[in-house]
């Protein structure tokens, strides 16, 4: 048989709903003090359920909804892809873009202005002339240009003595046919 | 039974399938705002702020209709969004929250003399303070299954835990309030 000790913690069981054990439910019958304690707690059970009903049966406002859909935006639909968010997102994405480009053409622009830079001064230095150019030439430059033939200061193969007698003139001296 | 009001006026370049759908959202939300107003005041206890609540709910609900894979599960999406949002509120908020302490008068039954009455008052102040210091697991559960129009499916489809969760800590936060008082009465 419980004592009264023994019932106590599962008298708060009982109390929210829980089916009392055999040994439980004997000494209820038998001890009026438990039997009190129990209905007690029963009874402090229900006024706990009540009062938390009552915590959230406030009602709201009547002209709640009223307000509500007068907020809601007007020329949106529900579904539009367009929403506030992705317009922002998409014109964002646009303006990177732009940006992005507008990049690649000034580097390109840049790039050809150095170019052209380079081929300026290239030029420029191909046209540079050394001022010791003037040393440099000399009163044999046309000979040089054209060197003599082998043989035009010789005399013929097939040539007599008294031909030697001749005065020997240079090629350039005789009076050619 | 809600009162007809005004409803919103759509430009003509929505289409009529925009009209549609804005007609069904107006539906669904005469439908369901005392059920987020109730899941709002359930965390907040404070009737203002689960007003604001509310508002943002819909508002956000309206934006994010697309999202909504199942136009069936709408009253379980709204009453969820409803209460992450007045938990934010409720996290967020350091001032000192003034409770709306009248909430136990609203509908309680007149007591019958004035000793009742201050037995009464004194109750109802002890078990607010004892709700407060429950787990807040154990808060979230006890006051969303106070709210009528939620069964124990319906709270656990918001806060997103099993049905038998909902239900054991259900039960242990009953048991822990009553406690409180078991210890004056055995």
């Amino acid at each position: 048989m419980k004592s009264c000790e023994q019932c106590r913690p599962e008298l708060t069981e009982h109390a929210l709903g829980a089916a009392p054990s055999v040994a439980l439910a004997k000494h209820l019958q038998e001890c009026s003090a438990c039997s009190a304690a129990f209905l007690r707690l029963q009874t402090r059970a229900n006024q706990i359920d009540s009062s938390l009903q009552q915590l959230v049966s406030a009602e709201p406002s009547a002209d709640a909804t009223h307000r509500i859909l007068a907020q809601l935006p007007r020329r949106l639909s529900p579904h539009a892809w367009w929403s506030a968010g992705k317009v922002t997102v998409f014109a964002f994405a646009v303006l990177l873009i732009a940006a992005v480009s507008l990049s690649a053409v000034w580097q390109q622009r840049k790039q050809r202005a150095d170019t052209e830079r380079t081929l300026s001064a290239a030029a420029s230095l191909s046209n540079w002339k050394s001022p010791t150019q003037d040393l440099l030439h000399s009163s044999y430059d046309a000979l040089e240009a054209t060197p003599p033939r082998l043989g035009d200061y010789f005399y013929p193969l097939n040539a007599n003595a008294s031909d030697l007698q001749h005065q020997v003139v240079p090629e350039k001296d005789k009076k050619r046919p | 039974m809600e009162g007809t009001g005004p409803t919103v006026k759509w430009a003509k370049s929505a289409g009529e399938n925009a009209r549609d759908e804005a007609a069904d959202f107006e539906q669904r939300l005469r439908e369901c705002h005392r059920l987020v107003f109730h899941v709002a005041h359930a965390v907040l206890r404070d009737r203002a702020d689960a007003e604001e609540i509310v508002q943002d709910t819909f508002f956000r609900a309206y934006r994010k209709l697309y999202s909504l894979r199942e136009p069936q599960k709408f009253r379980a999406w709204v009453a969820r969004m409803g209460y992450r949002l007045a938990l934010n509120r409720y996290r967020t908020t350091k001032r000192a929250r003034h409770r709306d302490t009248s909430w136990f008068q609203v509908s309680a039954p007149p007591p019958a003399n004035i000793e009742a009455a201050l037995e009464q008052r004194q109750f109802q102040r002890r078990l607010r303070d004892e709700i407060d210091r429950l787990p807040k697991k154990l808060r979230a559960v006890l006051l969303l299954s106070a709210v009528q129009e939620l069964d124990t499916r319906d709270v656990a489809i918001v806060l997103r835990i099993p049905e038998g969760t909902v239900r054991s800590r259900l039960h242990l936060a009953r048991k822990a309030l009553l406690q409180v008082f078991a210890d004056e009465i055995l």
